[in-house]
């Protein structure tokens, strides 16, 4: 067996790889970011509803040959809206109104592909994702939006936080929760229909819960598990991406087990820490 | 002039009346003791008066402005009644956590300066919780946790403050303690004090003024009024008079 290093320096010569690193670290710092807001708030499953709500427009978009990101983010922050509606006014439990949400998109995601042929091919890369297949524009695009994120996170960061910890004495002290919630919302959305390139629908929401836990067992404090989790997204996507090149792995199944790694090897050093 | 004016105050709740008519005064450096039995409203009252809970009819106002006009909710601080941490591996410090009782006063994007960081630790000081500013927030005990969340609701050097049950979970002798450190604030610091509590027979010690709710306002007035009220054996038994006035 040819020695492992110089085939990964040989492995970032190539454009895909250097183009999937650039794009899934980004990802995966959006991702993380937003997760541990999402984790602490018991709505991390609001990434896999969403992801598994875009099958639907991605299907769509699909059957009639347009480029599916431009159908997904609308219809997936409709779709984001739809669930913050049913469980603020509709008396309807968060989890219960994911769920809904996330079985209409694949059920009508999966009656297009039915109807539809020949783009059933497409709609399988969406589903498990083609991080290697990440082209220029798309990578531009990342980058773009992640910057935009990661901007609007800073900017609402200690909204974002007090309403983590206490949403209802938020309120009470006049901090906008239900613009910040919304505000939290659409950046995830953004964030999971871009993670669906790197990792696909069914995996896209552990980009999101991952590295928030990883960081959440090893951090005291809010700013620490944040920078805690983006190291542990970045990580991971490189790691991912190289173990998929060397051993000619899924890369983007490859980076959710190289993620469940690290979050077991925190869980276990907290656990060694305690005894 | 009043600092909260309550005026025929009803409120509704899945269809069914949880106040009715109710109507208060507080003048400022008041202390008040909300008393009541369980489900009698006072957690609504309170809920209503922080812009919580939708009101069917009536009209609260706040420092001489109606509900929906006040907005400068840094003058008042809120000690809610759940005040241990749910989750209690929320990465969050003591410190960080006091800081949010700040928000109120700031505007987008809010961000902390050097005097809002000197403001929570003069806060802990005076709390006598310093020790604690570095530590997360959901390892410490029901004593230091209501102590860290009374700090949020004085961090803003608020002139109203609000407490929904604060001795709930604390042992006797830190529950002691607790009041006489809201006590002070109340007289060193004149701060008006809206304090709910099961605890009738302690309550009377500290407060000058005495709510007495059941849906509708039964009592309100000084609490040696209140001791002298015929109708206290109705509301409290025939022991009232000793456990609460501590009067043979």
């Amino acid at each position: 067996m040819d020695p492992i290093i110089p085939q990964i320096v040989e492995a970032f010569q190539f454009g895909f790889i250097q183009r999937a690193v650039v794009a899934g670290c980004f990802i995966g710092v959006c991702c993380a970011v937003l997760g541990v807001f999402l984790v602490l708030r018991r709505l991390s499953l609001i990434g896999e509803g969403l992801a598994h709500f875009s099958l639907a427009p991605i299907g769509f978009a699909l059957m009639l040959g347009i480029y599916p990101l431009y159908v997904a983010v609308p219809m997936g922050i409709l779709a984001s809206f739809w669930i913050l509606h049913l469980a603020n006014r509709a008396n309807m439990y968060g989890d219960a109104a994911i769920g809904l949400v996330s079985a209409i998109g694949v059920a009508a995601g999966v009656i297009m592909a039915s109807l539809g042929s020949g783009f059933n091919v497409d709609l399988f890369g969406y589903l498990f994702g083609d991080i290697l297949a990440v082209t220029r524009l798309e990578s531009i695009m990342t980058i773009a939006l992640s910057f935009v994120v990661l901007m609007l996170v800073l900017l609402n960061y200690q909204d974002l936080f007090a309403i983590a910890f206490d949403e209802e004495y938020a309120r009470v002290i006049g901090l906008n929760t239900v613009r910040t919630n919304q505000i939290l919302v659409i950046l995830t959305t953004f964030t999971v229909i871009l993670g669906i390139k790197v990792v696909g629908i069914m995996l896209v929401s552990s980009l999101i819960i991952f590295p928030a836990v990883t960081a959440l067992q090893l951090s005291k404090g809010f700013k620490t598990a944040i920078i805690f989790a983006a190291i542990a997204a970045v990580c991971s996507v490189v790691m991912g991406i190289v173990l998929a090149f060397l051993f000619d792995l899924p890369a983007g199944a490859t980076i959710v087990i190289v993620n469940f790694v690290f979050f077991l090897t925190s869980y276990l050093l907290k656990k060694m820490t305690k005894s | 002039m009043s600092i909260i004016s309550v005026q025929n105050l009803s409120v509704k709740m899945h269809n069914s009346k949880v106040l009715s008519d109710v109507s208060f005064e507080v003048a400022p450096g008041e202390y008040i003791g909300i008393v009541g039995p369980n489900g009698s409203g006072k957690s609504t009252l309170i809920r209503s008066l922080l812009g919580l809970n939708d009101i069917e009819s009536g009209r609260i106002e706040i420092m001489g402005k109606s509900l929906a006009q006040f907005s400068d909710w840094s003058k008042i601080g809120y000690l809610p009644q759940a005040t241990v941490v749910a989750n209690k591996s929320f990465p969050a410090s003591v410190g960080e956590v006091v800081a949010t009782g700040l928000l109120g006063c700031k505007s987008f994007p809010r961000r902390f300066n050097t005097t809002d960081r000197d403001a929570v630790l003069q806060t802990l000081e005076t709390l006598g919780i310093e020790h604690l500013h570095q530590e997360q927030v959901g390892k410490l005990s029901g004593g230091q946790s209501q102590r860290v969340f009374l700090a949020r609701a004085m961090v803003s050097n608020p002139d109203i403050l609000i407490l929904d049950e604060p001795t709930a979970a604390l042992d006797p002798v830190t529950r002691d303690h607790f009041y006489q450190t809201i006590a002070s604030l109340n007289k060193d610091q004149k701060k008006t004090i809206l304090l709910i509590t099961h605890d009738s027979a302690t309550i009377g010690r500290y407060a000058g003024k005495l709510l007495y709710l059941d849906r509708k306002v039964v009592f309100f007035g000084d609490f040696k009024e209140f001791c002298l009220s015929g109708d206290m054996s109705h509301y409290f038994g025939d022991f009232a008079q000793h456990l609460i006035c501590h009067q043979h």
